[in-house]
Protein backbone atom coordinates (compact mmCIF):
# COMPACT_ATOMS: atom_id res chain seq x y z
CA UNK A 1 0.00 0.00 0.00
CA UNK A 2 1.56 3.27 -1.11
CA UNK A 3 1.33 5.73 1.56
CA UNK A 4 -0.16 9.06 0.31
CA UNK A 5 2.09 11.52 1.92
CA UNK A 6 5.55 9.57 1.23
CA UNK A 7 4.73 10.44 -2.13
CA UNK A 8 4.10 13.78 -1.86
CA UNK A 9 7.43 14.08 0.67
CA UNK A 10 9.51 12.27 -1.64
CA UNK A 11 8.44 14.91 -4.87
CA UNK A 12 9.22 17.73 -2.52
CA UNK A 13 12.58 15.56 -1.73
CA UNK A 14 13.53 15.18 -5.05
CA UNK A 15 13.27 18.68 -6.04
CA UNK A 16 14.78 20.03 -3.25
CA UNK A 17 17.82 17.39 -3.93
CA UNK A 18 18.11 18.49 -7.65
CA UNK A 19 17.79 22.57 -6.85
CA UNK A 20 20.79 21.72 -4.67
CA UNK A 21 22.90 19.40 -7.09
CA UNK A 22 22.41 21.71 -9.68
CA UNK A 23 23.07 25.17 -8.32
CA UNK A 24 26.49 24.22 -7.53
CA UNK A 25 27.20 22.56 -10.88
CA UNK A 26 25.95 25.35 -12.87
CA UNK A 27 24.94 25.11 -16.24
CA UNK A 28 27.64 25.26 -18.59
CA UNK A 29 27.20 26.25 -22.14
CA UNK A 30 28.30 23.34 -24.67
CA UNK A 31 31.69 23.17 -26.00
CA UNK A 32 30.72 21.46 -29.58
CA UNK A 33 34.66 21.48 -30.60
CA UNK A 34 38.22 21.94 -29.74
CA UNK A 35 38.76 25.38 -30.49
CA UNK A 36 42.36 25.18 -30.03
CA UNK A 37 44.32 28.43 -29.08
CA UNK A 38 46.47 29.24 -26.13
CA UNK A 39 45.79 32.52 -25.84
CA UNK A 40 42.27 33.95 -24.54
CA UNK A 41 41.64 37.47 -26.41
CA UNK A 42 39.02 40.18 -25.78
CA UNK A 43 38.30 41.55 -28.87
CA UNK A 44 37.76 44.83 -30.06
CA UNK A 45 36.00 44.03 -32.75
CA UNK A 46 33.92 41.09 -34.80
CA UNK A 47 32.58 40.35 -38.15
CA UNK A 48 29.39 38.07 -38.52
CA UNK A 49 29.04 37.89 -42.71
CA UNK A 50 31.47 38.75 -45.47
CA UNK A 51 29.17 42.27 -46.47
CA UNK A 52 30.72 43.36 -42.94
CA UNK A 53 34.40 41.98 -43.89
CA UNK A 54 34.15 43.38 -47.73
CA UNK A 55 33.50 46.74 -46.26
CA UNK A 56 36.38 47.26 -43.77
CA UNK A 57 38.86 44.86 -45.54
CA UNK A 58 41.61 47.20 -47.05
CA UNK A 59 43.22 43.94 -49.05
CA UNK A 60 40.85 40.72 -49.80
CA UNK A 61 43.76 37.95 -51.37
CA UNK A 62 44.29 34.54 -52.14
CA UNK A 63 47.50 33.50 -50.80
CA UNK A 64 49.96 30.65 -49.59
CA UNK A 65 52.65 30.47 -46.37
CA UNK A 66 56.24 31.04 -47.69
CA UNK A 67 57.99 30.96 -44.18
CA UNK A 68 56.99 32.24 -40.59
CA UNK A 69 58.89 33.75 -37.77
CA UNK A 70 58.06 34.25 -34.33
CA UNK A 71 58.80 37.58 -32.68
CA UNK A 72 58.70 38.28 -28.87
CA UNK A 73 57.56 41.81 -28.01
CA UNK A 74 57.09 42.81 -24.47
CA UNK A 75 56.63 39.26 -23.46
CA UNK A 76 53.84 38.83 -25.92
CA UNK A 77 54.27 36.48 -29.17
CA UNK A 78 53.80 37.26 -32.49
CA UNK A 79 54.14 35.15 -36.01
CA UNK A 80 55.25 37.30 -38.96
CA UNK A 81 54.48 34.84 -41.71
CA UNK A 82 55.81 35.60 -45.48
CA UNK A 83 52.86 34.60 -48.11
CA UNK A 84 52.60 34.84 -51.64
CA UNK A 85 49.93 36.48 -53.66
CA UNK A 86 47.72 34.26 -55.89
CA UNK A 87 45.30 36.11 -56.76
CA UNK A 88 43.56 39.93 -55.78
CA UNK A 89 40.13 40.11 -54.84
CA UNK A 90 40.25 43.88 -53.35
CA UNK A 91 43.60 46.24 -52.93
CA UNK A 92 46.71 47.64 -54.41
CA UNK A 93 48.75 44.28 -54.07
CA UNK A 94 49.51 42.03 -57.38
CA UNK A 95 49.49 38.12 -58.08
CA UNK A 96 53.06 37.47 -57.35
CA UNK A 97 53.83 39.67 -54.61
CA UNK A 98 54.98 39.12 -51.29
CA UNK A 99 52.59 40.20 -48.36
CA UNK A 100 53.67 39.90 -44.06
CA UNK A 101 51.00 38.27 -42.54
CA UNK A 102 51.15 39.55 -38.69
CA UNK A 103 48.97 36.69 -36.31
CA UNK A 104 49.68 37.27 -32.01
CA UNK A 105 50.90 34.03 -30.90
CA UNK A 106 53.80 31.74 -31.85
CA UNK A 107 54.51 28.00 -32.24
CA UNK A 108 56.09 27.11 -29.43
CA UNK A 109 58.03 24.08 -28.02
CA UNK A 110 55.91 22.35 -31.38
CA UNK A 111 52.82 23.86 -29.46
CA UNK A 112 50.56 26.26 -31.30
CA UNK A 113 49.71 29.08 -28.80
CA UNK A 114 47.47 31.10 -31.00
CA UNK A 115 44.39 32.54 -30.51
CA UNK A 116 41.42 30.70 -30.72
CA UNK A 117 40.23 29.96 -34.32
CA UNK A 118 43.43 31.84 -35.89
CA UNK A 119 45.84 29.10 -35.71
CA UNK A 120 49.45 29.71 -36.34
CA UNK A 121 50.41 29.65 -40.50
CA UNK A 122 52.86 27.22 -41.10
CA UNK A 123 54.48 26.78 -44.54
CA UNK A 124 52.32 26.00 -47.55
CA UNK A 125 49.16 26.99 -45.45
CA UNK A 126 46.55 28.53 -47.78
CA UNK A 127 43.78 31.33 -46.56
CA UNK A 128 41.82 34.02 -48.25
CA UNK A 129 42.51 36.75 -45.72
CA UNK A 130 40.03 39.91 -45.37
CA UNK A 131 43.04 42.06 -44.00
CA UNK A 132 43.81 45.37 -42.82
CA UNK A 133 47.80 46.94 -42.15
CA UNK A 134 48.85 46.32 -39.12
CA UNK A 135 50.07 49.86 -37.26
CA UNK A 136 52.72 49.28 -34.58
CA UNK A 137 55.77 48.63 -33.00
CA UNK A 138 55.75 44.73 -33.22
CA UNK A 139 57.07 44.87 -37.28
CA UNK A 140 56.87 46.92 -40.32
CA UNK A 141 54.71 46.82 -43.40
CA UNK A 142 52.46 43.66 -43.18
CA UNK A 143 48.84 42.67 -42.51
CA UNK A 144 46.66 41.37 -40.19
CA UNK A 145 43.13 39.73 -40.71
CA UNK A 146 40.01 41.43 -39.77
CA UNK A 147 38.50 40.42 -36.17
CA UNK A 148 41.58 38.07 -36.03
CA UNK A 149 39.82 34.98 -37.06
CA UNK A 150 36.79 36.00 -38.43
CA UNK A 151 38.64 37.82 -41.74
CA UNK A 152 40.23 34.30 -42.21
CA UNK A 153 39.04 31.71 -44.81
CA UNK A 154 42.23 29.05 -45.26
CA UNK A 155 41.64 26.60 -48.28
CA UNK A 156 41.90 22.66 -48.05
CA UNK A 157 42.02 20.36 -50.80
CA UNK A 158 40.37 23.53 -52.73
CA UNK A 159 37.82 23.96 -50.06
CA UNK A 160 36.76 26.86 -48.36
CA UNK A 161 36.81 26.78 -44.78
CA UNK A 162 35.44 29.96 -42.54
CA UNK A 163 37.99 30.13 -39.25
CA UNK A 164 35.54 33.01 -37.84
CA UNK A 165 32.91 31.58 -35.23
CA UNK A 166 30.08 33.83 -36.01
CA UNK A 167 28.17 35.80 -33.64
CA UNK A 168 24.98 36.05 -34.55
CA UNK A 169 21.94 33.83 -32.38
CA UNK A 170 21.19 31.15 -34.98
CA UNK A 171 18.22 30.43 -33.10
CA UNK A 172 16.25 33.54 -34.38
CA UNK A 173 16.77 32.24 -38.26
CA UNK A 174 15.12 29.12 -39.24
CA UNK A 175 15.88 29.82 -43.15
CA UNK A 176 18.36 27.27 -45.18
CA UNK A 177 20.31 29.09 -47.52
CA UNK A 178 21.44 27.62 -50.85
CA UNK A 179 24.98 28.19 -52.65
CA UNK A 180 22.88 30.07 -55.42
CA UNK A 181 22.19 33.33 -53.00
CA UNK A 182 23.97 36.26 -52.49
CA UNK A 183 27.23 35.48 -50.39
CA UNK A 184 26.84 38.91 -47.90
CA UNK A 185 24.83 37.84 -45.74
CA UNK A 186 25.24 34.70 -45.05
CA UNK A 187 27.15 33.30 -41.44
CA UNK A 188 30.10 31.33 -42.01
CA UNK A 189 28.22 28.46 -40.74
CA UNK A 190 26.53 28.80 -43.50
CA UNK A 191 29.50 28.93 -45.77
CA UNK A 192 31.09 26.05 -44.40
CA UNK A 193 28.36 23.88 -44.85
CA UNK A 194 27.59 24.78 -48.02
CA UNK A 195 31.09 23.14 -48.93
CA UNK A 196 32.12 26.33 -51.58
CA UNK A 197 35.57 25.67 -53.45
CA UNK A 198 37.82 28.52 -53.71
CA UNK A 199 37.00 29.30 -57.30
CA UNK A 200 33.27 30.04 -56.26
CA UNK A 201 34.29 31.89 -53.09
CA UNK A 202 36.43 33.91 -54.99
CA UNK A 203 34.09 34.74 -57.44
CA UNK A 204 30.97 35.59 -54.68
CA UNK A 205 33.05 37.95 -53.04
CA UNK A 206 33.92 39.87 -55.99
CA UNK B 1 -8.44 12.48 -4.28
CA UNK B 2 -5.76 10.32 -4.13
CA UNK B 3 -4.59 10.69 -7.47
CA UNK B 4 -5.32 14.19 -7.97
CA UNK B 5 -2.49 14.76 -4.83
CA UNK B 6 -0.20 12.84 -6.62
CA UNK B 7 -0.34 15.10 -9.85
CA UNK B 8 -0.70 18.29 -7.93
CA UNK B 9 2.70 17.31 -6.37
CA UNK B 10 4.25 16.39 -9.39
CA UNK B 11 3.12 19.24 -11.18
CA UNK B 12 4.42 21.97 -8.48
CA UNK B 13 7.88 19.63 -8.48
CA UNK B 14 8.19 20.17 -12.60
CA UNK B 15 7.19 23.90 -11.95
CA UNK B 16 9.79 24.23 -9.31
CA UNK B 17 12.66 22.42 -11.98
CA UNK B 18 11.83 24.48 -14.75
CA UNK B 19 12.38 27.25 -12.71
CA UNK B 20 15.50 26.23 -12.02
CA UNK B 21 16.77 25.63 -15.01
CA UNK B 22 15.82 29.33 -16.45
CA UNK B 23 17.85 30.26 -13.87
CA UNK B 24 20.74 28.20 -14.28
CA UNK B 25 23.92 30.22 -14.66
CA UNK B 26 25.56 30.07 -18.12
CA UNK B 27 29.70 29.53 -18.47
CA UNK B 28 32.22 28.04 -19.93
CA UNK B 29 35.34 26.79 -19.15
CA UNK B 30 38.38 25.66 -21.63
CA UNK B 31 38.38 22.26 -23.43
CA UNK B 32 40.09 20.13 -21.35
CA UNK B 33 38.58 21.65 -18.04
CA UNK B 34 42.09 23.19 -16.61
CA UNK B 35 42.31 25.47 -13.52
CA UNK B 36 45.09 28.00 -11.48
CA UNK B 37 47.09 25.30 -9.97
CA UNK B 38 46.92 26.40 -6.23
CA UNK B 39 43.76 27.52 -6.64
CA UNK B 40 42.46 31.15 -6.52
CA UNK B 41 42.80 31.68 -2.50
CA UNK B 42 45.68 33.56 -0.86
CA UNK B 43 47.50 34.43 -4.48
CA UNK B 44 49.26 37.61 -5.95
CA UNK B 45 48.33 40.02 -8.86
CA UNK B 46 51.12 42.35 -10.14
CA UNK B 47 51.58 44.96 -12.74
CA UNK B 48 54.58 45.72 -14.93
CA UNK B 49 53.39 49.85 -15.34
CA UNK B 50 50.95 51.97 -12.99
CA UNK B 51 49.94 54.30 -15.64
CA UNK B 52 50.71 54.96 -19.43
CA UNK B 53 50.24 57.88 -21.34
CA UNK B 54 49.43 57.28 -25.08
CA UNK B 55 47.26 60.21 -27.40
CA UNK B 56 48.11 62.82 -24.75
CA UNK B 57 46.23 60.99 -22.15
CA UNK B 58 47.03 59.00 -19.15
CA UNK B 59 45.28 56.31 -17.76
CA UNK B 60 45.85 54.71 -14.26
CA UNK B 61 46.02 51.13 -15.02
CA UNK B 62 46.56 50.29 -11.70
CA UNK B 63 43.41 51.75 -10.05
CA UNK B 64 41.88 49.47 -13.05
CA UNK B 65 42.84 46.12 -12.17
CA UNK B 66 42.85 46.96 -8.09
CA UNK B 67 39.23 47.42 -9.38
CA UNK B 68 38.96 44.27 -10.91
CA UNK B 69 40.76 42.58 -8.45
CA UNK B 70 38.55 43.67 -5.47
CA UNK B 71 35.74 42.84 -7.67
CA UNK B 72 36.50 39.11 -7.85
CA UNK B 73 37.99 39.21 -3.58
CA UNK B 74 34.10 39.18 -3.17
CA UNK B 75 33.40 36.12 -4.02
CA UNK B 76 33.35 34.41 0.19
CA UNK B 77 32.07 31.36 1.06
CA UNK B 78 28.80 30.47 2.19
CA UNK B 79 27.18 27.51 3.32
CA UNK B 80 26.97 25.80 0.20
CA UNK B 81 30.45 26.83 -0.84
CA UNK B 82 34.44 27.39 0.68
CA UNK B 83 35.46 29.22 -2.44
CA UNK B 84 37.44 31.90 -1.42
CA UNK B 85 39.27 34.46 -3.88
CA UNK B 86 41.86 36.42 -1.99
CA UNK B 87 44.16 38.30 -4.33
CA UNK B 88 46.51 40.75 -2.87
CA UNK B 89 48.78 42.99 -4.69
CA UNK B 90 53.01 42.53 -4.93
CA UNK B 91 55.48 44.44 -6.32
CA UNK B 92 57.44 41.39 -7.34
CA UNK B 93 55.61 41.11 -10.88
CA UNK B 94 57.93 37.86 -11.76
CA UNK B 95 56.54 35.55 -8.35
CA UNK B 96 52.85 37.19 -9.20
CA UNK B 97 50.23 34.60 -9.79
CA UNK B 98 48.67 36.98 -12.14
CA UNK B 99 50.68 39.54 -13.88
CA UNK B 100 49.15 42.49 -15.91
CA UNK B 101 51.49 43.36 -18.22
CA UNK B 102 50.34 46.73 -19.45
CA UNK B 103 51.80 47.75 -23.36
CA UNK B 104 51.46 49.11 -26.61
CA UNK B 105 51.11 46.32 -29.27
CA UNK B 106 49.35 48.57 -32.35
CA UNK B 107 46.02 48.05 -33.60
CA UNK B 108 45.81 44.32 -33.23
CA UNK B 109 42.20 43.02 -33.00
CA UNK B 110 42.29 42.37 -29.22
CA UNK B 111 42.63 44.68 -26.09
CA UNK B 112 42.92 42.01 -23.64
CA UNK B 113 44.47 38.53 -24.10
CA UNK B 114 45.40 35.86 -21.24
CA UNK B 115 48.93 33.76 -21.39
CA UNK B 116 49.02 31.00 -19.37
CA UNK B 117 52.13 29.23 -17.68
CA UNK B 118 53.76 26.33 -16.25
CA UNK B 119 55.67 27.09 -13.06
CA UNK B 120 58.72 26.26 -15.35
CA UNK B 121 57.89 29.19 -17.65
CA UNK B 122 56.25 27.04 -20.49
CA UNK B 123 53.48 28.91 -22.04
CA UNK B 124 50.88 26.07 -22.73
CA UNK B 125 47.48 25.84 -24.21
CA UNK B 126 44.32 25.90 -21.91
CA UNK B 127 42.41 23.88 -24.50
CA UNK B 128 45.45 20.69 -24.27
CA UNK B 129 46.26 18.29 -22.26
CA UNK B 130 48.87 20.00 -20.83
CA UNK B 131 47.35 20.09 -17.50
CA UNK B 132 46.83 22.93 -14.90
CA UNK B 133 48.95 26.73 -15.01
CA UNK B 134 50.98 27.46 -12.50
CA UNK B 135 50.24 31.58 -13.65
CA UNK B 136 49.34 33.38 -16.39
CA UNK B 137 50.42 36.72 -18.00
CA UNK B 138 47.15 38.84 -18.62
CA UNK B 139 48.10 41.91 -21.45
CA UNK B 140 45.95 45.38 -21.79
CA UNK B 141 46.69 46.79 -25.18
CA UNK B 142 46.51 50.57 -24.58
CA UNK B 143 46.94 51.33 -28.39
CA UNK B 144 43.04 50.42 -27.84
CA UNK B 145 42.27 51.43 -24.00
CA UNK B 146 43.80 54.63 -24.03
CA UNK B 147 41.51 55.88 -26.20
CA UNK B 148 39.52 57.18 -23.68
CA UNK B 149 38.83 60.86 -25.23
CA UNK B 150 37.45 61.06 -28.46
CA UNK B 151 40.02 62.66 -30.79
CA UNK B 152 39.81 64.63 -34.26
CA UNK B 153 39.91 61.91 -37.39
CA UNK B 154 39.39 58.98 -35.15
CA UNK B 155 35.96 56.76 -35.79
CA UNK B 156 36.70 54.00 -33.25
CA UNK B 157 35.68 52.63 -30.40
CA UNK B 158 36.07 55.28 -27.17
CA UNK B 159 36.75 53.45 -24.11
CA UNK B 160 35.43 54.03 -20.56
CA UNK B 161 37.74 53.51 -17.76
CA UNK B 162 35.32 51.10 -16.60
CA UNK B 163 35.85 48.93 -20.06
CA UNK B 164 39.21 48.99 -18.77
CA UNK B 165 38.22 47.30 -15.64
CA UNK B 166 36.18 45.00 -17.09
CA UNK B 167 39.11 43.46 -19.73
CA UNK B 168 41.16 43.32 -16.28
CA UNK B 169 38.42 42.06 -14.73
CA UNK B 170 37.88 39.11 -18.03
CA UNK B 171 41.61 38.19 -17.90
CA UNK B 172 41.41 37.56 -14.63
CA UNK B 173 37.90 35.11 -15.68
CA UNK B 174 40.54 33.68 -18.26
CA UNK B 175 43.01 33.08 -15.51
CA UNK B 176 40.88 31.19 -13.09
CA UNK B 177 39.42 29.10 -16.11
CA UNK B 178 37.07 30.63 -17.72
CA UNK B 179 36.51 30.97 -21.46
CA UNK B 180 34.71 33.37 -23.65
CA UNK B 181 30.88 33.40 -24.43
CA UNK B 182 28.70 33.90 -27.25
CA UNK B 183 25.38 33.69 -28.97
CA UNK B 184 22.59 34.88 -26.46
CA UNK B 185 25.08 35.32 -23.10
CA UNK B 186 25.42 38.88 -23.00
CA UNK B 187 25.58 40.94 -20.03
CA UNK B 188 28.17 38.64 -18.51
CA UNK B 189 31.62 39.42 -17.72
CA UNK B 190 32.73 36.65 -20.16
CA UNK B 191 31.27 38.36 -22.96
CA UNK B 192 34.30 38.00 -25.95
CA UNK B 193 34.05 41.45 -27.03
CA UNK B 194 34.45 44.80 -24.95
CA UNK B 195 31.31 46.96 -25.06
CA UNK B 196 28.22 47.22 -24.21
CA UNK B 197 27.42 43.19 -24.13
CA UNK B 198 29.88 42.88 -21.44
CA UNK B 199 29.60 43.72 -18.13
CA UNK B 200 32.01 45.43 -16.02
CA UNK B 201 32.40 42.78 -13.24
CA UNK B 202 31.61 39.78 -12.17
CA UNK B 203 27.98 38.26 -12.36
CA UNK B 204 26.44 35.32 -10.70
CA UNK B 205 27.31 33.22 -13.48
CA UNK B 206 31.00 33.75 -13.22
CA UNK B 207 31.02 32.97 -9.61
CA UNK B 208 29.03 29.95 -10.07
CA UNK B 209 31.36 29.21 -12.20
CA UNK B 210 34.92 29.86 -10.43
CA UNK B 211 32.76 28.11 -7.54
CA UNK B 212 32.26 25.05 -9.32
CA UNK B 213 36.03 24.43 -10.80
CA UNK B 214 37.88 25.30 -7.08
Amino acid sequence: MINKKSIVLSCVVLTILLSTVGCSGGKEVAVTDNPGGGISASKVEGYSNIKDLKKKAEVIVHYKVISSEHIEYQRVDFTVSKAEVLKVIKGKVAKGDTINILQTGAIINGQDISISGDNIYRKGDESVGFLYKYEGPVTEDAYMTLGINDGRFDVKDSKVIARGFGYSDKSKSDKKVKKSDPIDEMDFEDINQLGFTVDEFEGKIK
Amino acid sequence: MYKRKVLVSLFVCLFLLAGFINQASAYQRFYYSGKLSGGVYARTWSINTMAYNLYDTTVNYYDRVSQAVSNWNGINPTSSSNVDVSLSYTSSYSSATLRFNIGDFGNTSWDGGANFYLSNNTKINPHSTSGDWAYCELAINVYHTNRIESAPGYTGYIYSLNDIKGIAAHEIGHAFGLNDLYGTNTNKLMWWQTGSDRTYGITSDEIDGVRTIY
